[in-house]
């Protein structure tokens, strides 16, 4: 054989090697490729990882079928190996990205219960200050009410002591236009001789001033009474003094009737001599006694008998 | 003598084709050193050194290889390693954030039972 011969034949065997290395048989295990199979099975299988990473997923799918194609093809180990890795890293972050998305759905969740507990607590809160300010404002009102009625009582009782005063002023300067003294057995109006004529019993009608005035008080005061006590002086018989004190003192009640005083409000004493006032020994003196004294009672319409 | 030249020869052809076979044809694969880089970053500011640093030391040290294969002009093994570190890093920097979403979830829980607890109380005193 030449040279040419010989190289041709060692170039054909070689080539023939190479193929028949190439096609022997079936592709080389590869563990890694293995690994990164068995990864991504079990990942697709998992409805979490696929509902939450789908798109990582797919990419490790894809760099799988990489490493696969090229295992079938009989590439070289490294290669293949490294297409695996890659899928396996990628299949790891699939899963992590579903972990993560969950967590954060957790997080969501966990937020919106926290702010539910939040409100129960802040309405529970709410309502207890709610109790306590409608308590408060009840108890202040029941005391503000209590304060408003002892107010008006007081008010009431100033205003009635005020008007008590009022009354009291006013029936002192009655009193004192009565020309009226104050007694321990009332108010005493007297009625001097001078209003009768001698002797007689008829009452003269400068005595109307007094009666009218008398009868005004006994309109305003309409629970008091009189008393009209009838007197003379020592000259002339018992019993004819005795008459004409008692004729004397009805005819001042007359009078008063006339003049608009209840009847039933009027008593009548004739006291005759008795209980003379001044000496009778005297004209003066005998002039004094021969009176009629007008006795205004209490509010009570109480007088207090002679002693 | 022929067959251990024919041998020779085949043996020569084989380590030529795994040789045409290597680096010379990938160009140096400095995009994708860039992209890894940023990758590893990324993951960092995500707290995967504390939550993730098997992965994050993987893909550091991977960057490292690959910038000494692409001095050597082993331009292949450089482009196999970037890509490698960075899913790795992408791998950390997941693995972080899931780590801190939990982490969020457990304090939430915390927070929920403590006030729950705290109104029982006021509730009964």
């Amino acid at each position: 054989m030449n040279r040419n011969n010989r190289f041709v034949c060692s170039f054909a065997l070689v080539v023939l090697t190479s193929v028949l290395l190439a096609s022997c048989g079936p592709p080389i295990k590869n563990v890694d490729l293995e690994k990164a199979q068995a990864s991504f099975a079990a990942a697709k299988m998992d409805p979490v990882v696929v509902k939450n990473a789908p798109l990582e997923l797919q990419t490790a799918e894809t760099s799988l079928q990489t490493a696969e194609r090229l295992w079938k093809a009989d590439a070289k180990p490294a290669e293949v190996s490294h297409q695996a890795y890659l899928s396996l890293q990628r299949t790891a972050i699939a899963k992590e990205i579903a972990n993560q998305k969950v967590a954060e759905e957790s997080v969501e969740a966990a937020n919106s219960a926290r702010a539910r507990v939040l409100l129960e607590a802040r309405t529970y809160e709410a309502d207890e200050a709610n109790k306590t300010a409608e308590l408060e404002r009840r108890k202040a009102q029941e005391q503000a009410t209590l304060l408003a009625v002892k107010t008006v009582e007081g008010q009431q009782s100033a205003e009635a002591a005020l008007a008590a005063e009022a009354r009291a002023k006013q029936l002192e300067a009655e009193v004192a236009q009565l020309q009226a003294i104050k007694s321990e057995r009332g108010l005493v109006i007297t009625l001097g001789d001078v209003l009768f004529d001698t002797g007689q019993a008829e009452l003269k009608g400068s005595a109307m001033v007094t009666i009218s005035k008398i009868a005004n008080f006994m309109r305003t005061y309409p629970t008091r009474t009189l008393l009209v006590e009838g007197f003379t002086d020592s000259r002339g018989s018992e019993t004819y003094n005795l008459d004409l004190s008692e004729r004397r003192a009805n005819a001042v009640r007359s009078a008063l009737t006339a003049s608009g005083v209840e009847v039933s409000r009027i008593a009548v004493r004739g006291y005759g001599e008795s209980y003379p006032v001044a000496s009778n020994e005297t004209p003066v003196g005998r002039q004094l006694n021969r009176r009629v004294e007008v006795i205004i009672s209490d509010e009570e319409g109480r007088i207090v008998e002679r002693r | 003598m022929r067959t251990l030249s024919l041998l020779n020869l085949l043996l020569l052809l084989l380590v030529a084709g795994s040789l045409v076979g290597c680096s010379s044809k990938v160009p140096p694969p400095t995009q994708k050193l860039a992209l890894s880089e940023a990758a590893i970053n990324q993951a960092e500011a995500a707290g995967a050194v504390e939550f993730a640093p098997l992965e994050m030391r993987s893909s550091r040290e991977k960057l490292v290889q690959a910038r000494e294969a692409m001095t050597k002009e082993e331009n292949q093994k450089a482009l196999y390693l970037a890509e490698q570190a960075e899913v790795d890093a992408r791998l950390a920097e997941a693995k972080a954030r899931t780590a801190k979403a939990q982490k969020t979830v457990d304090v939430l829980q915390e927070s929920i039972q403590t006030l729950k607890k705290e109104i029982e109380r006021k509730a009964n005193p």
